[in-house]
């Protein structure tokens, strides 16, 4: 700017208008709005087109599962000996079993089981794994090793065998499995969590936390499990499907819940034996865990994707 | 590395006696006892049996006798086939389901890893796109569902294979088929995944550069680092598809040791379930003992205090 300026300009009185809002420096927006961790999240989930049909999906199941028995004309325990292993047709769209129970029913309370394995299974996850892990890694030293060492063994066990001997001795029944499969269910997330925390509490923000004088508390709460989420929910998502096949194989070989209750791997074994005559009855409780498994898995490969920072593209 | 495997070794061996001691004791929980029948058996052959057994002794010393017993390879009778011991079943049983498996493991390896490679080399290509979709669809389908499915697609309704039994070839197609497509799956992810991460190394670029053909780049210089975490899956995929094994020799009624597992839960045969659920316990924890040291000795990257 020159510094010789005449007074007769400085009489303008435009010039001792405040500026428009228009003319502003910035105003061009150059900046993007502000997003948040989880605004971007989802942002990303939503370009992903199979997992956005995975969450569509889900939504459709948990509809079919906790209202469908609502208001399903026929109690799945009703036996029409008039209506014995009809194909599917208007009135019993799945078709209709041995004893004339109408599948379609039958199917939505499997799926509700099958639902609640794996509510069962991520609360486990979410509860003694993060928990376990969390203190696991942030303690370290001692308290680690001999926390470490309890899981690695638990690891080293093959479940599947241990669940299948609790449900000889324990006898056949909903509550029994959700105690065999949570007793083994957290290892896997203790694991994850640990190796989180463990790599999170060297980081700067961490130390710049402590440096200003974070407690213990405000550290794990705020800073480290936050941070560890991600990894958290995705193996959570993930590890769903597992639990949910783990029940539908106990109750194919008869240590699940027992008749007239039916989950859909039971209703899949009584199937296999009409394949012949009657596919429908195999087919639909399969393809229904199928479907289950299916919405978890593009979910959780949606939710991969977008949390992790480096793929980000 | 030699005090990683000595660490490991010490794992398994506290791991089978964990399993070993929650089976014995999971045992005496079960009520009844193995002579308890509908007819009642007379008091005098009762207490002959219960002799025979060592069932009239103290816990700990019926403990002690199983411990020794397992240590030296004896896993017991089978109280529902009193012919027979549970290492009879094993010997007998176990080379069919080894024989399935092998065929299954083969199968998942090969075409998984051929099915990532391409994927990778097509990334974001209709190919790709195609196959990581049927994979996580097979991902999502369990064996017990695929088994009946080819059972009745090829059985049934096209009449091209045997709708079940065990003996020929053609026998062993639809099982093993069942069996490999949930591993195969998960191989070809696993490939594509770190064959994408080996592709975009500098040293991949530079063989590109100077001009080698893609098939060339591939076989010489990608596969080999991108097959690690494939070659370290082997083995808790032999133990997938054993297990996976309960349910498909059930289906196809194939004389395995799996079909033997299952039936013997349903008839609640105890010490054969017990038995064998110790032998498989012991096969699958050495498998994962194999993983642990492979992938020790295979990725350099990976150092052991």
């Amino acid at each position: 700017m020159s510094m010789d300026i005449r007074v007769e300009e400085l009489k303008d009185k435009s010039l001792w208008e405040p500026i428009p809002e228009s003319e502003k420096m910035g105003a061009e927006a150059l900046t993007a709005p502000q997003v948040t961790f989880w605004g971007d999240v989802w942002r990303r989930f939503r370009k992903n087109r199979l997992a956005v049909i995975g969450l569509v999906l889900l939504v459709i199941i948990l509809l079919f599962a906790l209202v469908g028995p609502l208001v399903s004309p026929y109690p799945y325990d009703k036996q029409d000996y008039n209506a014995i292993l009809e194909p599917p047709n208007f009135a019993h769209p799945f078709g209709t079993d041995y004893v004339g129970r109408d599948l379609f029913t039958r199917v939505m309370y499997g799926a509700r089981i099958s639902l609640a394995v794996g509510f069962l299974a991520a609360m486990v996850q979410l509860v003694i794994g993060v928990l376990y892990g969390g203190i696991s890694g942030f303690m370290g030293g001692k308290v680690d090793e001999i926390m470490m060492r309890i899981v690695d063994i638990m690891y080293a066990i093959p479940i599947l065998l241990i669940v299948i001997l609790l449900m000889v001795v324990l006898g056949p029944g909903l509550v029994n499995i959700f105690l065999a499969l949570g007793f083994f269910y957290w290892l896997g997330m203790a694991r994850i969590v640990r190796s989180q925390i463990l790599t999170l509490k060297e980081e700067e923000f961490v130390l710049a936390a402590r440096v200003l004088g974070a407690s213990t508390k405000r550290l794990l709460l705020r800073h480290l499990i936050p941070n560890a989420m991600g990894p958290v929910i995705v193996t959570v998502t993930l590890n769903i499907p597992n639990a949910i096949f783990t029940e539908a194989f106990l109750s194919y070989i008869g240590l699940g819940v027992s008749a007239p209750m039916a989950s859909l791997g039971s209703l899949a074994s009584d199937g296999v034996e009409y394949i012949r005559t009657a596919p429908w009855l195999m087919l639909f409780p399969a393809l229904t865990i199928a479907l289950i498994a299916l919405a978890f898995n593009f979910v959780g490969d949606g939710l991969r994707d977008s949390l992790d920072p480096r793929l980000r593209r | 590395m030699g005090r990683f495997i000595v660490r490991r070794l010490a794992l398994m061996v506290i791991a089978l006696w964990v399993v070993v001691t929650v089976t014995f004791f999971l045992a005496h929980m079960i009520p009844g006892g193995p002579f308890d029948r509908e007819k009642p058996v007379p008091e005098a052959i009762k207490k002959n049996l219960e002799e025979k057994y060592h069932l009239n002794e103290p816990m700990w010393k019926q403990y002690i006798l199983y411990l020794n017993d397992i240590i030296h390879g004896d896993l017991g009778p089978s109280f529902k086939y009193p012919d027979r011991t549970v290492n009879d079943i094993i010997k007998e049983s176990f080379p069919v389901s080894a024989q399935l498996g092998f065929w299954a493991v083969l199968i998942a390896t090969f075409v998984g890893i051929s099915l990532g490679s391409i994927s990778a080399l097509h990334q974001g290509g209709l190919i790709d796109s195609f196959s990581m979709f049927f994979a996580i669809l097979f991902i999502s389908l369990p064996s017990f569902v695929i088994a009946p499915i080819f059972q009745y697609i090829f059985g049934v309704k096209l009449h091209w294979l045997p709708v079940a039994n065990w003996g020929s070839w053609e026998h062993m197609i639809l099982p093993a088929l069942s069996l490999a497509l949930g591993p195969t799956a998960v191989i070809a992810r696993l490939t594509r995944a770190s064959m994408l991460e080996v592709l975009s190394n500098d040293y991949v670029k530079a063989a590109k550069a100077r001009g080698l053909s893609g098939l060339r780049v591939l076989i010489v210089y990608a596969l080999k680092n991108a097959l690690i975490p494939v070659v370290t899956y082997l083995f808790p995929l032999i133990a997938a598809i054993f297990t996976g094994s309960f349910v498909v020799e059930k289906i196809f009624n194939i004389p395995g040791l799996g079909r033997y597992y299952v039936t013997s839960i349903y008839n609640r045969d105890y010490t054969v379930i017990l038995g064998v659920t110790v032998f498989y316990a012991a096969f699958l924890i050495l498998m994962n003992l194999l993983a642990d040291i492979t992938y020790a000795l295979l990725d350099p990257r990976i150092r052991y205090e």
